[in-house]
């Protein structure tokens, strides 16, 4: 380990660049691939993933992708740019990567609650509902624009966030569970008897998005290569992620995320260290709603369709899920977690009988021999990230969470 | 006679609410069980009830065939069926404990709940899959014959039976607890863990026999589903599964008596919200309210205690 | 050893999903049946809940439909050899929007039919239009699918929700004579249409509204309702929901000794699962229309019939099969009414124009893509079958309907 964080001062191109290279090639294979191909590469994906992390090789090219970031930035953005172009003969592997996009912002969001502070929350997809609808109502009734739309769902999401929030303020664990439980099935319940919103009929015909006369909902010509509408959404979808991924981890690092996993871990302990309790569950719960709010206003333009049925509570359970598979309060691990599901879901269509069978094993299996998921949560590594100079020679055992006091 | 005309019908509407409470009443039961002596939410209980309505259908279809049905006297095969069922929830009731409780004792309270979610999904697709013609509307053999008690249409032989039946459960249920050996050590464990185990109580085989006696009851609400509705459906389940989980909370998650409550108001409020002009829609949710605002209100439930944060 | 353990599971569910990917295929229809041919392959999409609560539907429909291509590249009429990718819309809109990009992007594809839920179609038709792709509704009945803006696209075989209640209040309303009606129906599109489409009908006959009660569609329990309606002393309850529902309704009318009423509800509820749901003997006297005609009292529908018999799939022919099969046969016609290759912007145009014979006689589309063949007749469940009306003993006086004077 010292060894390796030596030589990596010598500044070390090749392991950003190859990890940017392998993480496009297997999104892109995923996607590409048909179910006999793609099921097998998502399993190896997954094996390859846990052997790595035991041998500690994620942590290294973790650090090492930090060290350069700057270049491994740039790859990953020109392997976001050559995605859809790549994919661009087949708008139906570029619809699941804009699906793998919105559900890994909605994991995000639910990762600040149920990740960061062990705050069980069963209305994900609620949330997901009403930034949808929201800013279904604003475009068709009130003739809004899309993006404007977009940004008063997130508000609006967002406070009520906080009112979902206040009275679960009062419960805890199971009780929380049920009281995100019930607010879910109200949700759905209600929705379909809303004359105003199309009721179970739910509103077609969302605008999509443009920029002057750039339509979103159009194909495009580019480099000779015809792209289909969806690219341009995968675009917008990626940026949105690579947005709101940044400012998850900015959270994660900074003094919010601390005093969460510190309410998460023990509620006497984080009041006696003076974090206000009620103040830092609210931020979670708005910033969440606010996250999945945005997910839900971009996904109803991306369809140009609300409806009560695809924000019921099997979504919440699925969003739950890749927060599970993928690593609880690791934002980069939640994305993946809604890689692999959405993956896996989209390509056991298939089986359209089996589906569900092999969805609640998997998730099963994954939780008796998983439990932590596949990329668990790591020690802030404050040094690395914002003294870019300072050398990684300590030992990781040493490092706390509360040692950043400097 | 208009006065009459509408005494009856509330009467009418109590019948429908108590029966609804039954079925209700005994999830619920369920959930808090395993809720009191393990400290574990078993989500799938509404699946497992279902399974055993199924493996009821499923064993008369099988007794049919083979003739059993016309050899035997009516008790005996009837308790036939009744047993197979119990012996299969109870087998499931165990499953459960084995491959979605035991695993995660140590970890977080999360675990338990979402892995018996996802055995619910298993369960209730299984069926599906796996039962003849399974994603289809089946019919539950009548098993309780047509006719009532003095040709009164709310005392039919079927409610009569349905009450009887979960009284009954109900009250072994607490004799068991109350009197038998088992049932006290099950109190300890629901106490105080630890110093259970320190008393020499087996608590392993504590935690199994808590599921063989959830599943037994689960079964028996399997066959109330049955009778009562006439008619079940794979995917049932979740909705038992809820509903007895929002009873048992508002009960009281680790109050056995706290679910009878529980069960028997919300119940009480579906059945009169939807006699209400066009309130049909809104039962279930009205019924959710008034489980979010218990729970804003009385998080503990209706008998749980308070539980004082010591540090 | 942990990952030992992780290992071997991981490779025993690859194995399972091998094992799956081989009775996948034929279960899906994925694949074509007729074999190793060198005619040259298209396609065509079909969608439809293959999974969740309307399963047996959409299944049974997927049959028909792919049954109608069996013949038709057996018969080696056309210099094709047409296959059938059926995709599972799973009654939701997102599923839906899901399989529908992938038929639109699948090679060789000319044409799709979908959906028994309307929602689903709302979310997959503008997908369809912008990648100029023909859909052919089997099964969808919300009345604003079919429209000017949608057309030629859209079209639609099946009649819509207000031409089934048109024909269902004319029996019920004037034939029959009913005249005080509690409706009960479900908070779905479907329920909400009919609810809707009926009562106007109701005006237009000078019924009485006695009531109107709408449950969510996993209400299992009626007794409420059922008191409250006793109340209201209807003659006739209206159900617009599907078979589950209507059978729940059914048997705890007759736990309630509400003989006297009777049930009526359009073609959601008539099918052999309403019939298993109510209990035969429960089932009794229920009144209902099917979209079509008797295939029954044709040739091309007892053979039909006796076709899908021989295919011996797992659910039976459920109400709106034949309308699958006669969405495929407006896609074999127009297959052969093209001129040269067959396209999909072809067949469009063929479609729009077809005149296409079915088991439901001529199928035309009329201005808006609606079928001119609204056909439909009432049925009644005497002693535990399906049966249409006027062959019924109930037609005949020798038996009468529920709450009829």
């Amino acid at each position: 380990m010292m060894n390796k964080g030596k030589t990596a001062e010598k500044r070390n191109l090749g392991i950003p660049l190859l990890t940017a290279a392998v993480i496009w090639l297997a999104v892109f294979f995923t996607l590409y691939l048909n179910y006999t191909y793609s099921l097998p590469l998502l399993a190896v994906i997954v094996i390859a993933i846990l052997t790595l992390e035991k041998k500690g090789i994620i942590d290294r090219t973790y650090i090492a992708c930090i060290k350069e970031r700057k270049l491994f930035f740039l790859a990953v953005l020109i392997g976001a740019l050559l995605l859809p172009l790549a994919l661009s003969g087949k708008p139906y592997a570029l619809h699941i990567g804009v699906l793998v996009c919105v559900y890994a912002i909605l994991a995000l969001g639910l990762n600040f609650q149920m990740g960061s502070a062990d705050m069980v929350n069963f209305a994900p997809a609620a949330f997901f509902g009403i930034g949808a609808y929201t800013t279904g109502v604003l475009t068709m009734k009130l003739g809004i624009s899309p993006w404007l739309g977009v940004m008063i769902a997130a508000a609006i999401t967002c406070v009520l966030g906080g009112f979902v929030g206040a009275p679960t303020l009062r419960t805890k664990g199971y009780y929380l569970s049920l009281v995100t439980m019930a607010l879910q099935l109200i949700f759905s319940l209600v929705i379909v008897n809303i004359k105003a919103v199309g009721g179970p009929n739910g509103m077609p015909g969302l605008p999509g998005f443009t920029i002057g006369s750039f339509s979103f909902h159009q194909a495009h010509d580019f480099l000779g290569l015809r792209l289909p509408y969806q690219a341009n959404y995968l675009y917008l979808a990626l940026l949105l992620l690579a947005v709101l991924l940044f400012v998850a981890y900015r959270v994660n690092l900074s003094s919010k995320g601390l005093a969460l996993n510190n309410i998460g871990q023990d509620e006497v302990v984080a009041g006696c260290l003076g974090i206000n309790i009620n103040k830092e569950k609210l931020f979670a719960f708005c910033i969440g709603g606010a996250f999945c709010g945005i997910a839900g206003a971009f996904y109803g333009h991306y369809m140009s369709f609300v409806g009560p049925d695809d924000y019921d509570f099997s979504k919440s359970l699925m969003i739950i899920c890749m927060v599970i598979l993928g690593g609880m309060d690791n934002p980069l691990g939640v994305a993946v977690g809604a890689f692999l599901l959405i993956g896996v879901n989209e390509k056991l269509r298939d089986f359209a009988d089996y589906q569900m069978l092999i969805y609640g094993l998997i998730l099963m299996i994954a939780l008796l021999l998983r439990p932590q998921g596949l990329l668990p949560k790591r020690v802030r590594n404050y040094e690395l990230i914002f003294h870019k100079k300072a050398s990684i020679s300590h030992d990781k055992k040493d490092e706390t969470v509360l040692s950043v006091s400097e | 006679m208009e006065l009459l005309g509408n005494g009856s019908f509330l009467i009418e509407q109590l019948m429908n609410a108590i029966m609804l409470g039954c079925i209700y009443t005994l999830v619920a039961v369920g959930f808090s069980l395993f809720f009191g002596v393990l400290d574990v939410v078993v989500f799938c209980s509404g699946d497992i009830a279902v399974f055993g309505t199924f493996s009821l259908m499923g064993a008369y279809m099988i007794f049919e065939t083979a003739g059993l049905t016309s050899m035997l006297p009516t008790p005996v095969w009837m308790m036939l069926l009744m047993g197979v069922a119990a012996i299969l929830c109870a087998g499931l009731g165990v499953f459960t404990y084995l491959s979605s409780i035991r695993p995660f004792e140590k970890s977080s309270s999360l675990m338990p709940l979402l892995s018996t979610i996802a055995l619910g999904v298993v369960i209730r697709e299984a069926i599906g899959l796996f039962f003849p013609l399974g994603r289809n509307p089946q019919r539950f053999p009548r098993l309780i014959p047509n006719g009532s008690f003095g040709g009164h249409a709310l005392l039919s032989y079927r409610n009569v039976t349905i009450i009887c039946v979960t009284f009954l459960v109900l009250l072994a249920v607490f004799f068991f607890l109350r009197k038998s050996k088992m049932g006290n050590a099950m109190q300890a464990m629901a106490q105080n863990k630890r110093l259970a185990a320190i008393s020499g109580i087996n608590i392993r085989s504590v935690a199994i026999t808590t599921f063989v006696l959830g599943g037994l009851l689960l079964s028996v609400a399997g066959f109330l589903i049955g009778a009562y509705y006439g008619t079940v459906r794979f995917d049932n389940g979740s909705l038992y599964g809820i509903k007895g989980f929002s009873a048992a909370v508002v009960g009281g998650l680790s109050n056995v008596y706290g679910a009878i409550i529980g069960g028997m108001l919300l119940a009480f409020i579906e059945v009169f919200v939807s006699i209400l002009p066009g309130g049909a829609a809104y039962a279930s949710a009205v019924a959710f309210i008034v489980v979010v605002i218990f729970m804003v209100a009385k998080p503990e439930g209706i008998l749980g205690e308070k539980t004082v944060e010591k540090v | 050893m942990n990952r030992k353990r992780l290992g071997v599971c991981l490779a025993a569910l690859l194995a399972v999903g091998t094992l799956f990917s081989g009775c996948g295929k034929d279960d899906n229809g994925g694949t074509p049946v007729g074999g190793a041919d060198d005619r040259p392959v298209i396609k065509v999409g079909f969608m439809g809940p293959l999974t969740g609560g309307n399963a047996s539907e959409g299944s049974a429909a997927r049959n028909g439909f792919t049954m109608a291509f069996d013949q038709l590249n057996e018969s080696g009429e056309l210099p094709y050899f047409v296959e059938v990718v059926a995709m599972d819309d799973g009654s939701k809109p997102e599923t839906g929007t899901s399989a529908v990009q992938r038929l639109v992007t699948t090679d060789g594809i000319v044409a799709i039919s979908g959906h028994w839920n309307s929602p689903v179609a709302e979310a997959t038709i503008p997908i369809c239009k912008s990648n100029n792709i023909p859909l052919v509704i089997w099964g969808a009945i919300g009345e604003t699918l079919t429209s000017p803006e949608n057309y030629p696209i859209v079209t639609r075989v099946c009649p819509t929700d207000r031409q089934e209640n048109e024909k269902l209040a004319k029996y019920v309303l004037e034939d029959l004579g009913y005249k005080n009606i509690y409706i009960i129906s479900d908070t779905t599109s479907y329920g909400q249409s009919n609810t809707q489409a009926f009562r106007e009908q109701m005006t237009k006959y000078n019924a009485n509204l006695v009531g109107i009660d709408e449950v969510p569609d996993t209400q299992n329990d009626f007794r409420a309702i059922l008191s409250k309606v006793k109340q209201a002393n209807p003659d006739a309850i209206f159900f617009g929901g599907v078979a589950m529902g209507a059978g729940l309704v059914k048997s705890q009318m007759v736990d309630a000794n509400m003989d006297d009423i009777l049930l009526c509800g359009i073609s959601g509820i008539c099918s052999e699962d309403y019939i298993i749901a109510a209990g035969a003997e429960n089932a009794e006297g229920t009144f209902s229309t099917k979209p079509g005609t008797d295939p029954t009292k044709t040739e091309v529908g007892q053979k039909f019939l006796a076709d899908y018999e021989a295919k011996n799939y797992s659910v039976p022919v459920g109400a709106f099969t034949p309308y699958s099969y006669d969405a495929a046969q407006v896609i074999i016609q127009a297959m052969k009414d093209c001129e040269g290759e067959i396209t999909a912007e072809q067949m469009i145009e063929k479609i729009a124009a077809v005149k296409a014979n079915g088991l439901l006689g001529e199928t035309q589309f009329d201005e808006i893509g609606q079928t001119t063949n609204p056909a439909s007749y009432g049925l009644v469940v005497q002693d535990g079958k399906w049966v249409p009306w006027e062959e019924s003993l109930y037609a005949t006086g020798e038996r009468t309907l529920p709450g009829r004077k």
